[in-house]
């Protein structure tokens, strides 16, 4: 994966307040649907939502992160076509060039492809792009549910086989 | 009755190539634009693009925090800054790519808008004001689009696939980029006959004046700046060898391939080998067939001789260096956009 800069972990509350963030997080000249979707929990409740599922689940985001981060990159590595990333989970990689910035100021650019994980079984699957892992590093923010790229903590856990 | 003269700073550009006053606090990117030197931005001046990147050689101060996400370690040590955050309150001296010098805005109309593959769309541009451009073969321009939906006008870069010799307007290549803001436009509100504005050209991405034999590998749009090289070195009646290979995942994906094969009697040395990574058994295809990087290889084993002219997604990029590398091809002639 291109261009993460360095993640030094910083809670999202630091960045900015609570209706900065709602804009900020809204769509922009950078992301047509932004980062929340239909989502009517604050930004902050998302995040802790997701953050008690994951604990739930008894598993860790920065393993997860890494999984993620291994299968995109394997994906990136065969240039569109299919790559089983996992039991039954195939991933296809959709390059394309450009960058999108952060949405949080002073978090640099991000190559703007996507790559598509698909569960062969039941057809469950999610989009992942270089920007929005660098969200789930470094803020544990997986979208509001509604946005083109929210990642289902537990979906994604199951598919890249963390958890049955 | 006098009046007092509002106190300005004098930037340097380029050694005296330019001399531009600006007020104290001015933002290099405003304070150029004013002066009719229109350094690339895709944010406005926010510090989110990193686009607008300039050497301070004289009278700098450290970056901002805003800066540093957008700034590597070693372009910082070599006095990089963001035009768009440099707000001088002295004189300073600044070096930007002479070709910075020649970027213009332009307005102009769509001539023909027509889909070249199921996700990639052809634009015809014909000048209105300026009625001409000039450009070197390889560069890009940065597209605004309009407003629609509600979403606010944005501004994008799109190589030229169209030689310099055609000087009253630019051919684009525009592949549909998923939940894209300025690609949705493209293909779904945008019609022949509207205006369309951009500035340019950018980009230092150019064949080199060298004799030495040219591999160039592409893929989708990727093949813009190389069919507006490959149009130049015809015009110039070239006669490097030049080897051209286009990844794509199946014959649905492949454009132009006719116009590409022509040029094997248009040019001295000419070979262009398209290769499909998953074209089916049944699809009758009876060309090259594997991953780019692999039918590269399979092709020219040893790249030590060659330059190469990369264009295409960042992970086609990386894989291409990394099997260039590996086939004794240093990084000094491996050439690519490294802004995409
Ligand atoms: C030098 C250069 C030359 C180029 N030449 C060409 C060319 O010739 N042809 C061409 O087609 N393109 C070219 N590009 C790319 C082009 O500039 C655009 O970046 C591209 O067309 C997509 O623009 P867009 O506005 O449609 O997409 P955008 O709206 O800018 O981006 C959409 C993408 O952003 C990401 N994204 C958006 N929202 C989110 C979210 N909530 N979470 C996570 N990720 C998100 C996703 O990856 C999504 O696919 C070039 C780029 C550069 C830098
Ligand atoms: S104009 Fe975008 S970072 Fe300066």
């Amino acid at each position: 994966m291109t261009n993460s800069p360095e993640s030094n972990k910083q809670p999202v509350q630091a960045v900015a307040d609570e209706r900065d963030l709602r804009k900020i997080l809204g769509p922009s000249r950078f992301s047509a649907a932004g980062f929340l979707g239909a989502d009517p929990r604050r930004p902050e409740d998302i995040m802790s939502d997701d953050a008690a599922m994951l604990a739930g689940l008894g598993v860790d985001k920065e393993r997860l992160v890494d999984t993620l981060r291994k299968a995109y990159d394997a994906a990136e590595q065969a240039l569109g076509a299919p790559v089983t990333v996992s039991a039954g989970c195939v991933a296809v990689h959709c390059g394309a060039r450009g960058k999108i910035p952060s949405p949080f100021a002073n978090e640099g650019t991000f190559a703007k492809g996507e790559t598509v994980f698909t569960l062969a079984a039941s057809g469950a699957s999610f989009s992942l792009t270089p920007l929005s892992l660098h969200l789930i590093d470094k803020h544990g923010f997986f979208q509001g549910k509604g946005s083109p790229y929210r990642v289902e903590p537990d979906v994604a856990a199951r598919m890249m086989g963390l958890i049955k | 009755m006098e009046t007092a003269q509002a106190p300005t700073v004098a930037i340097d550009i380029n050694g005296g190539k330019k001399i531009i006053r600006v007020k104290p606090g001015t933002s290099l990117l405003a304070g150029c634009a004013r002066n009719g030197l229109f350094l690339p931005s895709a944010c406005g001046g926010n510090a989110r693009c990193g686009y607008c990147k300039v050497k301070v050689v004289g009278g700098a101060t450290p970056p901002l925090a805003a800066e540093l996400p957008l700034l590597s370690e070693s372009e910082i040590a070599a006095g990089m800054r963001l035009a768009c955050q440099t707000k001088p309150v002295g004189d300073l001296a600044i070096a930007v790519p002479d070709e910075l010098f020649s970027v213009k805005r332009f307005s102009g109309k769509i001539a023909r808008k027509t889909l070249v593959t199921y996700d990639i769309l052809g634009l015809s541009i014909e000048l209105t004001n300026p009625k001409t451009i000039e450009f070197t073969a390889g560069q890009y321009i940065q597209a605004k689009s309009m407003s629609y939906l509600g979403r606010d006008a944005v501004l994008r870069d799109f190589s030229i696939a169209s030689p310099p010799s055609d000087s009253s307007g630019v051919d684009l290549l525009i592949r549909r980029t998923k939940n894209g803001i300025f690609t949705r436009w493209a293909f779904d509100v945008l019609k022949e006959g509207d205006a369309i504005s951009f500035s340019g050209p950018y980009g230092a991405f150019r064949a080199s004046e060298s004799a030495a034999p040219m591999l160039m590998v592409c893929g989708s749009t990727g093949l813009a700046p190389i069919w507006s090289i490959l149009q130049d070195l015809v015009r110039k009646k070239c006669n490097r060898t030049i080897r051209c290979f286009f990844g794509a995942l199946s014959q649905k994906d492949l454009f132009m391939v006719e116009e590409l094969h022509k040029l094997e009697t248009g040019l001295a040395d000419f070979k262009f080998i398209p290769a499909l990574s998953s074209e089916p058994e049944s699809g009758g295809w009876t060309g090259e067939r594997g991953l780019i990087t692999e039918v590269v290889r399979r092709n020219v084993p040893d790249c030590s001789r060659f330059e190469a002219y990369l264009c295409g997604s960042p992970g086609m990029i990386n894989a291409c260096i990394a099997v260039l590398t590996q086939c004794g091809l240093p990084d000094a002639r491996i050439f690519y956009d490294k802004f995409a």
